[in-house]
């Protein structure tokens, strides 16, 4: 079987939910709750380029903020 | 045959020869190719005008009268008859007591008898009459003459020729068959398989769904039936639906049942058979030919889950036209061509025959036909088949052997789901449409996951802290010699904390690790939590270019090493913890408590693992302190760790097993036990280990467990160990059972990637309860089975298996894009949740446990270890010279590497190896480096895995191994290896030997010689030759000295025990194997004595301790008894004290010993004298009561030793000794009387004055048969000599 998140030749989105955590996502497929769509439909590739440009820090956003607080 | 009696001799159609061939192929039993017709007839019939009928049937169509020839003949012909007797029986069952028993009686009599294809008329008819005015015909024939379409058009013709009396004038012209052959032989069948091979290019593989190909070649019987009937209304809806878009009905089946196979596989590229009426339009009167013409052709379905229901349905549509002119070629032509053998065992066929089924017709007279029944057997596991109607009804046919009829009902459902979801909106995406009930499906989910536990959240430090603070004097640590408490380990571990975190330790920021397993590991790692660090295990086995990666991609903050373990690298600044400063440094820190640091909080990290990743780098999982802690907070819960317990930490620390390992107990209050670096490879260390220390959980990787359970020392663990817990691949219920009736331990199996924490489902073994699933989630663990649109499957289908609940990791370090592809929005949990896609092939049970099927992608496990074969094909490719380079895993878990170079290139295996070595970890590194001009392809263009040559694994070519113990090495290594031949000098792991292998030929080594040895060993002297050396370097024990060598414990051949000559030794006999036949176990019996139990000190006494180890391996006999030297006297005595006890012995051989001659009863009975003895054991004389007798015995016996090339086996006093006390007892003993034949062996270089085999007269009723050997007395312990014996001893058996 082939999973539809390698289909190089698919079409994906890439979503992200509130912790800013990044999902590939295969434009077939209904977006889940609580994900916001922040690129795409486009090719995978350039959906994995998205993601390498605008997810930086894989700590959850309220971990981020946890520690920024501490050191506040 | 007369020629008059010849109308015409023709070909057979493909078709027609494809029958011929499977009719053939099964000759006896119930033909699948009978076809059996009944049709009920009311009214005033009359018997012989259908009998008329039926004979001007047989002369309108010159095809019902072929017989069909072969034998002798390039190519099969069908002969048609000018003439022949109507076969026509009349049964009147109006009499009978029960008519409908008699009919179905009579039916299967019809059924079962078979057509004879080069004789027989091929078809017959029965007439029954069943009660009055209701009859029955039974027309049977054999398939090879008419297809399903035919059938009707042969009734009706039947019916129309009663109503004429028999005379076809005026009836509409027969096209004859030979008509259609003459068109067959104008085709072009190259063309149209090419145009097949186009079609099917690119398949992944059958589609299969009885498993794989040989299961289905089962009998054909006849299949069960479940009918499906669709609404008038849907029915008028797909209907217009087709119209409107040009489909037919026949393409909506096939397209719908091709999505309903996927499912049922979980694939989206599926081939199925499709029937076609094989007529070729352009052929006038085809329609009403009767005849075989109907073909079985595949029909593939592919689609992706973003596909449109229509794009799937026309494009079927579009290739089957397309396909139409190319109906005429073979299936088995089209599957060869394809290269994937059986393509499919489930078939669709859409009966749009030219008779309409729905309106019977009434004969004249008023005879109406009232129920029609065709019947034909099948061997495909699956049939759907469309009828038309005014309601279309589906009729799925299954064989009951294969599918059972609760799954026909549910592909029956979801067929109607798919038709209904067509008709509904033809552009609904394919992932849209849904088989199963979603609302069942996501009940039962929901039911399979309810894991919601209350767990604190907290970090495993604070657990570990906690604990520490409860029992700080209770042992927390065990390592070799050295143990500490609960309050010592975590005050070492606070010193080192505080250094970490002078070197910039804390959250996030990790500190790496590298050490060898022992106490400083633990302190370490406890430390680096504490520290508030998650760790980052760098191996010290690993190469540098690894090592270095892992550094460059998790940045830590510093690297706590020691002088052993230290890595080469300028990454980072190590700490050496055995450097006198660090020691100084670390003395000068409080062992209290850390209270003043910042603490990690559950959502940082707590470890780093690093585990393969396909393109050629590794990849990081950073796992944080919430998942570790749900999982070991569930373990707890689950299995319940005391205080009394301990658990071994065996596994490497760079597997995520170890996590549990090291941190269970310590969280719980129990102690971890330290195996020693290395030692979790020898299964005999283990057991001593795990007795010792009173270990009472232990982690195996099932393939170790095997080995583990081989050796017998793992009896010694039982009543200590109590639970075995497994996991890193499947466990086969064997090794399961195995372990339990072994150990008496408790055996559980657990599944999980290092991306959810180290394990997320878990199942209790009960003995003999069939295969082991991987079972149900842990807390807070939901697990979805989805297909390639990412919905949920019912139980019993495959998917793939995606994670999601509290032990998720937080993702790949430093590598964003491939954490989100792999941890994924969850589209069925809570909102903003993620799911990990595990790549890992699994179907639920009906019971909600998962069962492991497989991969769904490139990843392999070797010995429990992950490894993705595209990072060691990525790390050969970059290799200088390389074109290509694929690597597999074949049979016996072995990585060998495919390379084709780019040009002729001589060095470059030895590069490959380097830079493999140079860049993977050890278990990584391909065992054998295969060059080829190019890598074999499918006709679809992937690797022909099937064409890969094996790799040279034919040792032998170099080094003759020189003395004995080097000849059993060689052979052990040969046996291990599953090699022919192992020269001297062959290294094992060239030959494909690996760390399990190694462990297997420790035992073997041990069954052979008594010797123990280790893996350890294997690994530093890894030829026969150095091991030969490496064991003759070390001091024998009495413990060596086992009682009994299983040279072969195989076989169904009666067993041979061969009795030790006089130094006690047995494995002298290890060369029979080399003649013996394979399939005789064989047994070395050693000399109690050499383990320091002298009870037995006569020869009788002796004899009968043997006759009771013999009779603890053989309680009945018959036996089979062969002694040399010694021995002999030895092997006559047993044989004589096994036949007092009533048992058979079949064989009694002596090798070379000879009672004393001249003396009434031949042995003298009296005690020698020690000079005596002396001579006799050294052959010359020796004064026993000199000072330095002994010495010089002890020199002697060394030197008899070494023609076994020192391998030792026992203390060599040990061996002295009991080669005086055998000799004194057989110089004492008188011989009695054997009741039988006695096989004798004399070396004739030494035969002469008092030795000879006529000695024995006396001593035996039956024959002496004398064989001689051309050697000295002492070379009849050669192997070569030995391997003649043996093959001369299977001559006389068979003789015999």
């Amino acid at each position: 079987m082939s999973n539809p998140f390698d289909d190089n030749d698919g079409t994906f989105l890439v979503l992200v939910n509130d912790e800013g955590q990044h999902s590939l996502w295969p434009d077939f497929a209904e977006v889940p709750a609580g994900w916001e769509k922040m690129f795409g439909p486009g090719p995978r590739q350039e959906a994995l380029d998205y993601i390498e440009r605008e997810w930086t820090d894989l700590r959850p956003r309220s971990l981020v903020e946890a520690m920024n607080g501490a050191d506040a | 045959m007369a020629q008059s009696q010849i109308e015409d001799v023709l070909p057979l159609s493909s078709l027609q020869e494809g029958l011929l061939f499977h009719a053939l192929g099964a000759a006896d039993g119930h033909d699948v190719y009978t076809v059996h017709l009944s049709v009920e007839l009311r009214g005033p019939l009359d018997p012989d005008r259908l009998r008329t009928a039926a004979g001007a049937l047989l002369h309108r169509h010159p095809n019902l009268r072929v017989v069909f020839m072969h034998e002798g003949m390039d190519q099969p012909l069908q002969v048609v008859r000018r003439q022949v007797d109507l076969p026509w029986r009349e049964v009147d069952l109006t009499e009978a007591p029960d008519a409908r028993t008699a009919f179905e009686e009579l039916c299967a009599e019809e059924r079962g008898r078979r057509f004879a294809l080069d004789s027989d008329v091929l078809i017959r008819f029965v007439l029954a009459e069943v009660s009055e005015g209701v009859f029955r015909l039974l027309v049977t024939l054999h398939h090879i003459l008419v297809d399903g379409w035919s059938v009707p058009l042969l009734l009706d013709d039947l019916f129309e020729l009663y109503e004429r009396d028999g005379d076809p004038s005026g009836m509409r012209r027969v096209t004859p068959y030979r008509d259609y052959l003459a068109w067959l032989g104008r085709q072009d069948k190259d063309d149209a398989l090419e145009v097949w091979a186009d079609e099917l290019s690119g398949l992944d593989g059958p589609s299969l769904l009885t498993g794989p190909p040989g299961t289905q070649e089962a009998e054909p019987v006849a299949p069960r039936t479940h009918l499906v009937e669709l609404s008038r209304e849907l029915t008028d809806r797909l209907t217009a639906t087709a119209q409107s878009r040009g489909w037919t009905l026949n393409t909506l089946v096939q397209g719908s049942w091709g999505l309903v196979l996927g499912s049922l596989l979980g694939r989206d590229d599926v081939v199925f058979g499709g029937t076609v009426s094989g007529r070729p339009p352009e052929l006038p009167g085809i329609e009403t030919m009767i005849g075989l013409l109907i073909n079985t052709l595949p029909v593939r379905v592919s689609w992706r889950p973003g596909d449109r229901l229509a794009d799937l349905y026309a494009s079927l549509q579009t290739r089957q036209t397309a396909l139409t002119p190319h109906q005429h070629v073979q299936l088995a032509e089209i599957q060869a061509r394809s290269g994937h053998g059986e393509l499919f065992d489930t078939t669709t066929i859409f009966e749009n025959y030219p008779v309409d089924a729905d309106t019977a017709p009434t004969l004249e007279g008023g005879v109406e036909i009232t129920d029609m029944d065709a019947e034909d057997g099948t061997h495909y596991a699956l049939t759907v088949l469309g009828l038309p109607g005014e309601r279309l009804r589906l009729r799925i046919d299954h064989r009951p052997d294969a599918v059972d009829e609760a799954t026909a009902v549910r592909i029956g459902a979801w067929m109607r789901r798919v038709l209904e979801a067509v008709a509904a909106d033809p552009e609904q995406r394919v992932a849209d449409v849904t088989l199963a009930d979603p609302a069942e499906l996501r009940r039962r989910l929901a039911a399979w996951n309810d894991t919601d536990r209350e767990v604190p959240d907290t970090t495993l430090t604070a657990l570990l802290e906690e604990q520490a603070a409860r029992t700080p004097d209770a042992v927390a640590l065990i390592s070799g010699d050295e143990s500490l408490t609960y309050a010592e380990l975590h005050a070492r571990a606070n010193r080192l904390a505080r250094a970490l975190i002078a070197r910039g330790a804390g959250p996030d920021r990790p500190v790496a690790v590298a050490l060898h397993r022992g106490t400083d590991l633990v302190v370490t790692l406890l430390a680096a939590l504490k520290a508030g660090s998650p760790y980052l295990p760098v191996d010290p086995e690993l190469p540098p270019a690894r090592v270095e990666a892992m550094l460059t991609g998790a940045a830590p903050a510093c690297l706590v090493t020691n002088s052993a373990g230290l890595p080469d690298t300028a990454e980072v600044k190590p700490l050496v913890l055995d450097d006198p400063l660090t020691s100084d440094e670390l003395a000068a820190q409080s062992p209290a408590p850390l209270t003043d640091t910042e603490p990690a909080g559950p959502q940082d990290l707590a470890y780093i693992i690093y585990t393969s990743g396909s393109t050629g780098l590794p990849k990081g999982v950073g796992v944080p302190h919430h998942g570790i802690v749900n999982r070991l907070l569930w373990m707890q819960d689950r299995y319940g760790l005391g205080p009394a317990d301990r658990v071994l930490q065996k596994t490497p620390y760079g597997f995520d097993v170890s996590v549990w390992e090291f941190f269970w107990p310590l969280l719980t209050g129990a102690g971890l036990v330290m195996a020693k670096p290395g030692g979790h490879r020898e299964p005999a260390y283990l057991a001593a280990e795990i007795v010792t220390h009173g270990v009472t959980t232990v982690h195996f990787v099932p393939s170790m467990l095997d080995a583990f359970l081989q050796d017998p020392a793992a009896a010694g663990t039982a009543g200590t160990l109590r639970r075995i817990i497994c996991s890193g691949e499947a466990l086969p219920d064997t090794t399961a059972d195995r372990a339990i009736e072994v150990t008496g331990a408790d055996v559980h199996n657990l599944y999980g990637p290092t991306e959810a924490s180290v394990d997320v489902t878990h199942w209790d073994r009960t003995p003999g309860e069939g295969a082991v699933p991987i079972g149900r989630p842990v807390w807070n663990t939901r697990l979805y089975v989805l297909d390639a649109a990412l919905r949920p499957v019912p139980a019993g289908v495959s998917g793939e298996l995606y994670l999601a609940g509290a032990q998720l990791a937080r993702g790949y370090v430093g590598r964003a894009p491939l954490t989100a592809e792999r941890f994924v929005a969850d589209p069925l949990g809570g909102a903003g949740e993620r799911m990990y896609r595990t790549g890992d092939v699994v179907r639920w049970r009906d019971d909600g446990a998962l069962e492991y099927l497989g991969r769904a992608d490139d990843q392999v496990k070797i010995r429990g270890l992950r490894i993705e074969l595209g990072e060691i094909e990525t790390v050969l490719a970059r290799v200088e010279g390389v074109a290509h380079a694929r690597v597999v895993v074949l049979g016996d878990a072995r990585l060998v590497a495919y390379v084709v170079p780019a040009a002729e290139d001589d060095g470059l295996t030895g590069r490959l190896k380097e830079a493999a070595r140079a860049a993977l970890p050890s278990y990584m590194v391909p065992t054998a480096f295969v060059t080829l001009d190019e890598l074999p392809l499918t006709p679809n263009g992937k690797l022909d895995r099937r064409a890969l040559p094996a790799p040279e694994r034919t040792g032998g070519g170099g080094l003759k191994p020189r003395t004995t113990a080097e000849h059993l090495l060689c052979a052990a290594f040969a046996e291990v290896l599953g090699v022919e031949q192992v020269a001297a000098d062959d290294s094992f792991f060239d030959l494909g030997g690996h760390s399990l292998a190694a462990a297997r030929l420790v035992s073997r080594v041990h069954a052979l010689t008594g010797t123990r040895t280790t893996v350890r060993a294997v690994f530093a002297a890894p030829t026969p030759a150095a091991l030969a050396e490496a064991l003759a370097g070390r001091d024998a024990t009495a413990e060596d000295a086992e009682p009994v060598l299983e040279l072969r414990t195989r076989g169904d051949v009666t067993p041979l025990f061969c009795l030790p000559p006089g130094a006690g030794l047995s494995w002298c006999y290890a060369g029979l194997l080399g003649g013996l036949d394979p399939r005789q176990p064989v047994y070395g019996l050693q000399a109690p004595s050499l383990a320091g139990d002298d009870a037995a000190t006569t020869l009788g006494e002796l004899a009968a301790g043997y006759v009771e180890r013999i009779r603890g391996i053989s309680p009945q006999g018959p036996y089979r008894l062969l002694g040399w030297s010694a021995g002999g006297h030895l092997a006559h005595e047993v044989a004589v004290r096994l036949q007092e006890h009533g048992f058979t012995v079949d064989q009694l051989v002596i090798l070379d010993s000879y009672p004393l001659p001249g003396t009434e009863g031949g042995g003298r009975g009296t005690e020698p004298t020690l000079e005596e003895v002396f001579t006799e054991v050294f052959g010359e004389f020796l004064d026993p009561h000199a000072p330095d007798a002994r010495e010089r015995a002890l020199e002697l016996v060394r030197e008899e030793l070494g023609q076994f090339g020192d391998l030792g086996g026992a203390p060599v006093e040990a061996v002295l000794d009991t080669h005086l006390l055998t000799t004194r007892a057989m110089l004492a003993f008188r011989p009695r009387v054997f009741d039988g034949d006695l096989v004798f062996f004399r070396a004739e270089k030494t035969a002469g004055h008092g030795r000879d085999h006529t000695h024995w007269t006396p001593y035996v009723t039956g024959e002496i048969q004398l064989h001689r050997l051309d050697v000295r007395h002492d070379e009849i312990s050669l192997p070569e000599v030995m391997a003649d014996i043996g093959k001369k001893v299977v001559e006389i058996s068979r003789a015999g």
